[in-house]
């Protein structure tokens, strides 16, 4: 009877053994299929743990899972903090976010008359991951979208937008995984604000799921994130504090919206005085950088030449105030120039190029001399539009219609408005090959 | 009875350990010959360029090809690739040919104008090579292009694999003619594959 136990014993060991080796692999494999390869599988990021081991961990919606980096594959932008839902250091009066990131979407419903609008968010992301955070303003498709960035301070973001007379609805969406602070979601119309409490002054007296209050004039959504709202606290004493620290922030970053008004100064490649052909011109003109999510739409403005060859024109934007603009210069024969200085020079021509924006603009008018630097020409119009390349076709033309003189055609290849298209007109459009491409 | 249960345990002891020690040779078994191959193929990076529409009818061609025909070729060592050109009657004046290749393979080194009466404007880009010519305004001679070789482009290998040139639209640029009346043609246009060894 004993031995007949240890034998059986024995059995159930080996058996046991047996089925451990050959499952083991079997289920890591089942694990990887089941998780990893899913298509909702969030970025996966790696965290310092107790040893100097690395894993990292997989977020697919809630049913995450760890497994070993390897060696340090990767490693978190937060310097291996793990999965810090601050982002970084955040102001003391603005609490850790506490709560899993889930998407936190508030919608409002406006009723806009047909016409121009500018939809302005002041926030401050903490967190981007997966969608990030945003506001847009939709009405059967999206008509405004600001993308929030991770910033050290509050920012202000505005886009401009013309919408049709309907019904719109204006959200913010912090996707999974993000975290943002809002102050102020604004839709702007004239003098006239479209959204109701768009500074979230009013708080909802009611606690939400996460124990802060949610502004009112918002609607309820399945996600009660009130927590993002940058005033939407149910504390009294951190509702002023924050208050306080917005308004200070506020000196660093831009305000609402302004008109602001451009005087132009150009300078064209091959036009050193009056030319003989033409006084008057169509320059497309647009701000980028000066904290905006995105370049604004081209103004196309009429450009004047005077005895001196410089061509003057006014240009009009909705846009924060602020000294970080960049402005692009497209002409009707020319390669685009970006231009970042309020009074740009270069030691030869077409030689001026930049980068970050310091150009300032204030609201109202804003003189901008341009007329030390060369807007190069050579991207000449094919059936009325520019391709931002100098290619075969703009030298080609060129080359193909010299000593014409025939109106529809100046009106392409007439480089320096002479009244012909000469061998000057072949040669600048030589010289810009040199420089070929748009500036973005 | 002893001496069976011994045999048993012992038994199944050397069996357990068999069992163990075949795991062990499939999990790291060394990669056969048809394995290491096809690991070494798909390690090989090919250009992916992302082709733009064209909105216009095709006419004529312009094509890519190994000088002396050549497909393969040792690393680290400079090759050429042409390309020709046929016009189907037109008199071209100007053309553009956007060349893309994997940069991380490959470092360009030169163009040569295969035509003496154009001169060819090149510049790198960050995924391709784009490629300006005009004609001389000396030469007003009509002259259609049958499989003309337009230009070589010296290029210097620098890893091996297998790897594909195309002269396909890239961004805002596409290959193109521009014939004597400025109208722009645009040509079919293929792909070289190379392999670098």
């Amino acid at each position: 009877m004993k031995k007949y136990k240890l034998d059986k014993l024995i059995s159930c060991t080996i058996f046991v053994t047996l089925i451990f080796f050959i499952f083991l692999p079997l289920k890591n494999i089942v694990r990887a299929d089941q998780y990893c390869a899913s298509a909702s599988c969030g970025p996966c990021e790696a965290k310092a743990g107790n040893s100097n081991i690395k894993t990292r961990i997989c977020s697919c919606g809630g049913n995450g899972w760890e497994e070993d980096c390897g060696g340090g594959g990767g490693s978190s932008s937060d310097g291996g903090g793990g999965s810090s839902s601050t982002g970084g250091n955040p102001p003391a009066i603005i609490p850790p976010p506490e709560n899993a990131a889930t998407a936190g979407r508030f919608s409002q419903t406006v009723n806009l008359p047909a016409g121009s609008y500018t939809l302005t968010v002041k926030a401050r992301g903490t967190l981007v991951k997966g969608g990030g955070s945003f506001v847009t303003v939709s009405g059967g498709h999206v008509v405004a979208l600001i993308l929030i960035p991770e910033t050290a301070d509050f920012a202000t973001y505005s886009v401009p937008f013309s919408a049709t007379a309907g019904t719109y609805a204006v959200k913010i969406v912090v996707e999974d995984g993000s975290e943002a602070y809002f102050d102020l979601v604004s839709i702007k119309g004239g003098a006239t604000e479209y959204v109701n409490n768009p500074d979230f002054k009013i708080v909802k007296s009611s606690p939400q799921t996460i124990s802060l209050d949610e502004p009112d004039n918002w609607g309820d959504g399945d996600n009660k994130m009130g927590y993002y709202y940058g005033r939407a606290t149910a504390s009294a004493a951190l509702l002023a504090a924050q208050s306080s620290a917005n308004s200070s922030s506020s000196t660093s970053t831009s305000t609402i919206s302004a008109a602001v008004k451009l005087n132009l100064k150009l300078k064209l490649q091959g036009v050193t005085t009056k030319p003989k052909v033409a006084d008057a011109i169509k320059v497309k003109v647009k701000l980028g950088g000066g904290g905006m999510a995105a370049a604004t739409d081209y103004q196309t403005v009429d450009f004047n030449v005077g005895a001196d060859g410089v061509w003057s024109g006014t240009a009009g934007f909705n846009v924060p105030p602020g000294n970080t603009y960049k402005v692009y210069i497209k002409g009707p024969k020319h390669l685009q120039k970006k231009v970042c200085d309020t009074s740009p020079s270069e030691s030869a021509g077409g030689t001026y190029h930049c980068g970050d924006g310091k150009v300032s603009i204030v609201a109202g008018d804003n003189t901008l001399d341009f007329s030390k630097i060369l807007m190069l020409v050579g991207d000449l119009p094919e059936n009325g539009n520019q391709n931002g390349v100098v290619d075969a076709y703009d030298t080609g033309y060129i080359r193909q219609h010299l000593q014409s003189s025939k109106p529809d055609e100046l009106k392409i290849g007439d480089l320096n408005y002479d009244g012909n298209i000469d061998g000057q007109d072949f040669s600048l459009v030589l010289a810009s090959l040199s420089i070929k491409y748009d500036e973005e | 009875m002893n001496n069976n249960r011994k045999i048993l345990i012992i038994g199944s002891m050397v069996l357990l350990i068999l069992l163990v020690i075949l795991m062990l040779v499939f999990q790291k078994k060394p990669p056969t010959k048809t394995e290491e191959l096809s690991s070494t193929v798909s390690s090989r990076v090919q250009s992916t360029p992302i082709p733009t529409l064209i909105p216009h009818p095709t006419l004529g061609s312009m094509t890519i090809s190994a000088v002396g025909g050549v497909i393969r070729f040792p690393n680290n060592k400079e090759l050429s690739v042409l390309i020709s050109s046929s016009s189907e009657g037109k008199n071209i004046v100007a053309y553009d040919a956007i060349l893309s290749f994997d940069k991380s393979a490959f470092t360009y080194v030169k163009t040569a104008s295969q035509m003496s009466d154009f001169n060819v404007f090149s510049y790198e880009r960050p995924t391709y090579l784009s490629m300006s010519a005009i004609k001389s305004l000396q030469n007003n001679k009509s002259t259609p292009w049958n499989k003309q070789p337009l230009v070589e482009v010296v290029f210097k290998p620098k890893k091996t694999g297998t790897y594909i040139f195309m002269l396909s639209p890239m961004g805002k640029e596409t290959s193109k003619l521009v014939d004597d009346k400025a109208n722009v043609v645009y040509p079919k246009t293929d792909k070289l594959e190379l392999e670098i060894y």
